[in-house]
């Protein structure tokens, strides 16, 4: 189990692999440690930094989608061709953000960061079961890709802060590969999208339909895992 | 746009900060300041510094930090007059440049919370300029005093010589 401290040197760690583009993990290991730090800052009660790291979280979100879509090709020729395009684009910005001034000062915050107080935690960590729940009831109400959206991520929140906490999270972690999965074809599809507006393609056009179809088959399975239907 | 200048709150003394480390630790001196927090007595009154503020009807839109621990939960506290975002700075715990300024968007309700002596060499320059070149700013900044928690509050153009001082607050005052 990582402590904030540890999270801050992975997070550390892994700018210069973000930086390099030579590793998808790189990317993906710095949005993780922003996210977990993230929820321990809701553990301790804290306001300051969340906004820091969501930023850190944002700006590095383009890479880490097309560095997962990449990862599932080859992809019809021109669709691949622009997710290459885009992800050098994304790559290029990358600097102004992770090799900043700025981000020297997060670090330096976070090592701030004091030990939890138990008894405080734990009081925080049931206002994060109880927004899970209420994200079950919307999603109940409204089975819609966003509502499973924002389950995935209070779901993901709570596994992150029960880890803080020492506490078993294997339900937790299953449900949120299943999610993660749905997430990662809405991606593609968005992607897929984006690329049709700029092109006339056909092959792209059926890749799309039949993702969007897997898409409706996932979201169903999914419902009916989660919802009980 | 309305800019608050905030001394962090009374924070525990390096010494102590640092009493329970090994004297035979290598110690980095800068690193062991960052982590000083808030004593509670710096909280409490600098709850009394916000609830003052509150009741004066200050808003702000942001707040921007130096990332030093006794500025971060000055922030935090500050926090509760806050609608808009918090961000850290690397430029709040040294000497005010142009950096710092390009940091501060030219309108709405904005926030510093920092060390001296950095914030009243701000506060001289955003008030007076270069006018004396920019050596002396650091002497003019001792001509405005900001004690631990005291807040000084400006109006205008966040720029060298830009802004009118509204009020300089001693945390004393929202004790009375």
């Amino acid at each position: 189990m990582k402590d904030a401290q540890a999270w801050r040197e992975h997070l550390k760690a892994h700018i210069p692999l973000a930086l390099a583009g030579t590793d998808p993990e790189g990317v993906h290991q710095v949005r993780v440690a922003a996210r977990r730090l993230r929820v321990y800052l809701d553990l301790l009660g804290y306001r300051v930094l969340r906004d820091d790291l969501r930023r850190l979280a944002r700006g590095t979100g383009r890479v880490r989608d097309l560095e997962v879509v990449l990862g599932r090709g080859p992809f019809p020729e021109g669709f691949q061709s622009f997710l290459e395009r885009e992800l050098a684009a994304a790559r290029s910005r990358l600097p102004d953000l992770l090799a900043s001034p700025w981000t020297e000062a997060l670090l330096r915050a976070l090592a701030t960061l004091p030990p939890l107080q138990e008894r405080a935690a734990f009081q925080r960590l049931s206002r994060l079961e109880k927004g899970l729940r209420k994200r079950l009831e919307l999603l109940t109400r409204d089975p819609s890709p966003e509502a499973f959206h924002a389950y995935r991520k209070a779901l993901r929140r709570l596994r992150y802060a029960k880890e803080f906490l020492g506490l078993p999270t294997k339900e937790e972690k299953r449900l949120q590969d299943r999610l993660g999965e749905v997430q990662d074809l809405e991606v593609l599809l968005a992607l897929l999208r984006e690329y049709l507006l700029e092109a006339q393609d056909g092959e792209a056009t059926r890749l799309a339909e039949a993702l969007g179809e897997e898409r409706q088959r996932r979201l169903a399975a999914l419902q009916k895992a989660l919802l009980g239907e | 746009m309305e800019l608050f200048l905030v001394r962090h709150a009374i924070a525990l003394p390096l010494e102590e900060a640092i009493g329970g480390i090994s004297p035979d630790t290598p110690l980095d001196e800068e690193a062991a300041d960052d982590q000083r927090p808030l004593t509670p007595k710096g909280v409490r009154r600098f709850r009394k510094v916000v609830r003052g503020l509150e009741e004066l009807g200050v808003e702000l839109d942001l707040i921007l930090t130096s990332p030093k621990r006794r500025a971060l939960e000055t922030a935090e506290l500050l926090a509760d007059l806050l609608e808009g975002e918090v961000r850290v700075t690397p430029y709040l715990s040294v000497s005010p440049s142009e950096a710092l300024l390009a940091e501060i968007p030219p309108q709405g309700r904005v926030a510093l919370v920092g060390h001296e002596p950095y914030l009243s060499a701000l506060l001289a320059w955003l008030l007076l300029g270069d006018f004396a070149g920019a050596s002396a700013r650091d002497v003019l900044g001792g001509r405005f005093v900001l004690k631990k928690g005291g807040v000084a509050w400006l109006e205008g153009e966040p720029a060298p010589g830009g802004m009118a001082l509204k009020a300089l607050f001693p945390p004393k005052v929202f004790r009375l």
